[in-house]
């Protein structure tokens, strides 16, 4: 019998339900932004070291590369895309992102404000040291992290620009 | 890299040798040997899995036996061809009289280049070890079998 | 927090340009919605991978596609025997033997380092062409590989380019003043006989990459791409496919990062190029982590043999000499511009003024280097740097006093250095003081006690450096005078659409630099509106008219060049609005309208107004009866700025490299672990003076990155290869950035010395000269005075190699001799 190359997945992402037939091997991350044309969602390297395609999986921030799209059968996913309120109104995180200046390039943007949001899901009022543990796993090469613990900070305190 | 060490077995150096010099049983020894061809008298081939961390690697390696002296020495070429990985291993064991039985002194020289190489320095040296130590240890227990295949008077080997 | 919401600001007179506006380009970067090449798709796109060569110095015998392209789902493959029919090798800069050497997109005839594309494949998904790439059989002839650039300048070392002859890219003396009479001049000479800078890159998040269309119907190539040099790219790349530069149009939306590693895209975009034309579809390549740290580019790594310091006994030293050996891995392409570049900031900060370079460049098995963010100064700051230290420490003098001796003073800006470079404006001692005083240094004593008390070794070290800002391209004309590149330029599009829209379109491929952000305040200010109201494309299209031969974003451009040419731009609007409003309004002239809150309205009398809107419509669709003086009024203005600059001298390779010179002065405090040499930096400030900022807290968010690149390189980031030419770090594994973690709490300060040579007083920065790798070499050698003295002599310093310095200190200093005169 020949293996199983492919399987029928069903996942939500930011609320809405996909079913989709996909690969075996394909990469979570890959069904995100070819199949699902959610291209916040980046890639920046092939190793899982550096959470640019970091998005939250039932409740987890996880990087999507490290998953296999099978993997994710069943699961609720929020990507970057969820953060700004119907109306367009940016999620306080993005907000002070933007007014902090937390984002050069903006190309880890998307994985940081997802590391940075489960963050502040489970603790509302983090110290510097626990905001530079929860975004270890995300690389900046632009920012040197300064503005980008200042931001998340700012948010966890809501001290954003209207 | 070079890994080498000494051995000694419950055998003589000529079991040990037709052990060590046929290619079919070297090939039935070695981990993830999934095809093996013999081209001629010195030259053999084999496809073989090498596992690497999590996934594993399919290789072609060329062997080539280049220089021979039984039953003390011999010398052995290897050149493997895989995805991103190149490999080249030369290896060289001398056999001596080790009273009743047979001391073995090897050494091999493996050298592994492109991108396996490139992402893999932390994991090389570990899998060549293991890789050896599973090499040797298969000749233990074949070495065994034939000597004592040998005291109950089973058929000499061949080779 | 520093942002002021522009609703805040009443008068636009008052200027938006000196404030923290909200960034532009924010709204849609946080919410995912910005463009990279990669988001970028197309129907029946075929998916490319390359297939790469393990050895780094090798002959190809034979390639086989043959069982890669019968797989199914495989669109094709390209080899190099196909580019070499197809193209012409790349223009080489260089003049013999450099110039011989022949650069195709693909490995032609042999490879010469490990990760090399020697094959291309294109299937339906990315997966599938890297199956296919899989079954491409090559055959390879190993040969001998060199990895050293000094080694590879020796007769009889392997060659690389056989049609060169030699590994020697470029060589050439530099003298300036006069050595010999400094050292007569000289109390003592302090001779060092080997300074290493290491090579490293900066390794943007974002891989390079490109989705490549071919349009058979006009024979033209659009590239939706990450290059962030175009121009210059396209020059690269038409004459190479044998065809016009309209053929190729390039685009760039969003860029993630750059740093000079997306400049020498070319190879690879060509071979896309072909394989667009071969198959007749779209192909999309975006390079794999593993595939950006081997084979795309890697900063210069340089070697700098038997440097000379005459100095006076107060410590004034008088200049340098020095054999400096580039190493330009295995194909020069950007090179060997960074044979030249350095001299942009001959004496650092300093005021030497005889020197003598004797410089070469050499290929090696090793991946090509291309500019990488501070290119080529940094390599000479960090050598200026470590000659002030390794003097100071060997003639027990004060590093701060020995720096504030030798520096050169802002009573004598602008300043002409020894080649001809003129320093237009900066006060790096009140700068030094600054970041001294943010490290307390007043306190250092007590801190040293301290940390003794804890078992630490603390030290403190400075890092003295010059962001050299728009250059002038006929310095290349210094290596080879038959180069015909000199001056800069670039170019900007400000126009007043017909719903009173305003519309600017850059020629500059921003990679984070905020380009839309600061550029609408520019406008705004002109036309007396918010930096709402203009609205600045995103990103490049060579297409748009907006483009010069030298657009991109690199070398520190935009604040002067990029700036220079939207004011120019905007003001030709502005008077172009001027001018039909004093028409239409019955005015005596355009100096009687003034622009205002998007009304071009009457001096003399307010009340008579022409809202933006009507200008623009009247222009585009309602233009009957307009006057012949009009005739010329577009309200679409293209503005080509160009900086001042002459060609240099090239007999005496001597003249003004750069228009403007920023400045970062750093002070680090580290402290140390004696037993094991892991090492901390305690406190670091960094201190920035690029003349008028337009946005400050843009600039001092380049000062962060620009710092955390340093750290890292003095630190962690580092490309070995093995002694078989195999790249060690090839991974975020292996190589390891700073992570959140990593970054120690950074101080900023600043001063603005306008510069006097262009009109918004502003200064291009942000590459930020590698500060931090010349001030954690200084603190730690300031460290580990106490046991035994060594002497820190490489840029790169992580744990093992501090405790190898303390466990034999004299073998570091085993290079260095100071002789009395």
């Amino acid at each position: 019998m020949a293996p199983v190359t492919s399987m029928h997945v069903s996942v939500t992402v930011n609320g809405e339900l996909h079913e989709r037939e996909v690969e075996a091997r394909r990469l979570l991350v890959h069904l995100i932004r070819d199949d699902l044309d959610l291209t916040g969602t980046h890639i920046g390297c092939d190793t899982g070291n550096c959470g640019a395609c970091t998005v939250v999986l039932d409740g987890l921030a996880v990087k999507s590369c490290m998953l296999l799209a099978v993997q994710a059968d069943g699961a609720s996913i929020e990507t970057v895309e969820s953060l700004a309120g119907p109306d367009g109104a940016l999620h306080p995180l993005q907000q002070a992102f933007s007014d902090r200046h937390a984002l050069q390039c903006g190309y880890c943007t998307p994985g940081m404000l997802m590391s940075a949001k489960h963050l502040l899901d489970h603790n509302a009022e983090p110290t510097e040291n626990e905001i530079r543990r929860a975004i270890q796993g995300n690389v900046c090469r632009c920012t040197g992290y300064v503005n980008i613990v200042d931001a998340i900070a700012a948010a966890a305190k809501g001290e954003v620009s209207a | 890299m070079k890994v080498e060490g000494t051995r000694s077995y419950a055998a003589s150096r000529e079991q040990v040798w037709a052990v060590l010099n046929d290619p079919a049983e070297m090939a039935g020894l070695m981990p993830g040997v999934e095809n093996f061809e013999l081209l001629d008298e010195t030259h053999w081939r084999a496809k073989v899995k090498v596992p690497l961390g999590l996934g594993s690697m399919r290789m072609s390696i060329d062997f080539e036996k280049a220089d021979s002296r039984p039953p003390e020495h011999a010398r052995l070429q290897a050149k493997g061809k895989g995805v991103g990985a190149i490999m080249s291993m030369e290896t060289e064991f001398d056999l001596s009289e080790d009273g009743a039985g047979t001391a073995m002194r090897w050494q091999a020289d493996v050298r592994i280049l492109g991108q396996v190489a490139s992402m893999g320095q932390r994991v090389i040296q570990p899998i060549v070890n293991q890789q050896v130590e599973n090499v040797l240890g298969a000749l233990d227990r074949r070495v065994s079998a034939k000597a004592a295949g040998a005291a109950a008077g089973g058929p000499p080997s061949s080779g | 927090m520093t942002t002021t919401a522009p609703e805040q600001v009443e008068a636009p007179q008052k200027g938006f340009a000196g404030q923290s506006i909200p960034r532009k380009e924010d709204k849609r970067l946080v919410q995912g919605q910005g463009v990279f090449f990669d988001d970028v798709k197309r129907h029946g796109m075929g998916f490319v991978h390359f297939v790469r060569s393990p050895y780094a110095h090798a002959g190809i015998v034979s390639i086989d596609v043959s069982a890669a392209e019968e797989l199914e789902g495989v669109y094709g493959t390209l080899i190099g025997e196909e580019v070499a029919a197809q193209t012409d090798p790349f223009f080489e800069m260089s003049t013999p033997p450099g110039s011989e050497i022949r650069d195709y997109a693909l490995a032609v005839g042999k490879v010469r380092f490990s990760g090399e594309p020697v094959a291309a494949v294109v299937a339906e998904t990315r997966e599938l062409a890297r199956d296919a790439a899989e079954l491409v059989e090559v055959e390879y002839e190993p040969l001998e590989p060199v990895l050293d650039a000094v080694a590879a300048a020796e007769p009889g070392a392997p060659i690389l380019h056989d049609e060169a002859g030699s590994n020697v890219v470029w060589s050439g003396t530099f003298e300036w003043g006069d050595f010999d009479e400094a050292l007569a001049e000289a109390d003592r000479v302090v001779k060092i006989d080997r300074l290493y800078f290491h090579r490293f890159s900066s390794t943007p998040l974002e891989c390079a990459g490109a989705l490549v269309e071919y349009d058979r119907g006009t024979a033209q190539w659009t590239l939706h791409c990450n290059h962030q040099m175009p121009g210059i790219g396209i020059v690269w790349m038409a004459p190479a496919l044998r065809v016009g530069s309209d053929k190729l149009r390039i685009v760039t939306q969003d860029i993630g990062g750059g740093f000079g590693n997306k400049i020498t895209l070319h190879p690879y975009f060509v071979a896309l190029c072909l394989l667009a034309r071969k198959l007749n579809r779209p192909v999309q390549w975006t390079e794999w982590r593993t595939d950006q740290h081997t084979a795309n580019t890697h900063g210069n790594e340089r070697t700098f043999l038997d440097v000379e310091v005459p100095v006076r006994s107060d410590g004034t030293m008088l200049g340098f000499k020095v054999r400096a050996f580039d190493d330009a891995g295995a194909f020069p392409r950007y090179e060997p511009l960074g044979c030249i570049i350095w001299a942009q900031v001959t004496p650092g900060c300093y005021r030497w003024r005889h020197v003598k370079v004797d410089f070469t460049q050499t290929c090696t098995n090793k991946s090509p280097t291309a500019p990488n963010r501070g290119y080529s100064r940094m390599q000479q700051l960090w050598f200026t740097e470590r000659v002030i230290d390794v003097v100071a420490h060997e003639l027990r003098l004060d590093p701060v006093e020995v720096r504030k001796r030798n520096y050169i003073r802002s009573d004598e800006m602008p300043y002409e250095t020894p080649n001809g470079c003129v320093y237009d404006s900066g006060d790096y001692a009140r700068c030094l003081d600054i970041a001294l005083d943010l490290v307390g240094y007043d306190k250092l004593e007590e801190r040293r006690k301290d940390a003794e008390s804890r078992g630490r070794l603390l030290g403190l070290g400075i890092g003295s450096t010059l962001d050299s800002g728009t250059n002038n391209f006929g310095q290349s004309q210094l290596l080879n005078p038959e180069l015909q590149f000199s001056g800069n330029n670039e170019v900007a599009t400000v126009r007043l659409d017909i719903f009173g829209e305003i519309v600017v379109t850059l020629g500059t491929t921003p990679q984070g630099q905020s380009h839309e952000t600061v550029a609408a305040q520019v406008v705004a200010d002109l036309l007396g509106v918010t930096p709402d109201d203009v609205h600045v494309r995103a990103g490049h299209d060579s297409y748009w008219n907006s483009h010069a031969g030298f657009s991109g974003t690199y070398a520190s451009q935009f604040a002067v060049t990029g700036l220079e040419a939207v004011k120019g731009a905007t003001l030709a609007l502005a008077d172009q609005i001027r001018r039909l409003a004093a028409v239409i309004l019955g005015a005596d002239g355009p100096d009687d309208i003034l622009l205002k809150e998007g009304m071009a309205e009457r001096r003399d009398m307010p009340e008579a107004a022409l809202p933006f809107m009507a200008c623009g419509a009247i222009i585009n669709v309602n233009n009957a009866g307009l006057p012949p003086e009009l005739d010329d009024v577009t309200l679409n203005c293209r503005y080509v700025y160009r900086p001042p600059f002459q060609v240099p001298d090239t007999e005496r390779k001597f003249g003004n490299l750069t228009l403007t010179y920023a400045t970062q002065i750093h002070a680090c405090v580290v402290e140390v672990d004696p037993e094991t040499g892991v090492y901390e930096i305690v406190d670091y400030a960094a201190v920035d003076d690029c003349g008028t900022r337009i946005h400050p807290q843009i600039v001092e968010g380049q000062v962060h990155g620009a710092t955390a690149h340093a750290l890292g390189a003095a630190t962690f980031e580092t490309f070995p290869y093995d002694e078989d030419g195999t790249l060690l770090a090839s991974n975020f594994y292996d190589y390891h950035v700073p992570h959140a973690l990593d970054m120690p709490p950074l101080k900023t300060g600043s001063i603005e010395s306008p510069s006097p040579f262009n009109s918004l007083g502003t200064k291009g920065m942000g590459e930020g000269g590698g500060a931090g790798i010349h001030a954690v070499c200084a603190a730690l050698q300031d460290a580990l005075r106490p046991v035994g003295s060594p002497i820190v002599t490489e840029s790169h310093n992580p744990y093992h190699r501090v405790w190898a310095l303390i466990r034999e200190p004299e073998a570091s200093r085993a290079g260095i001799e100071v002789s009395e005169r």
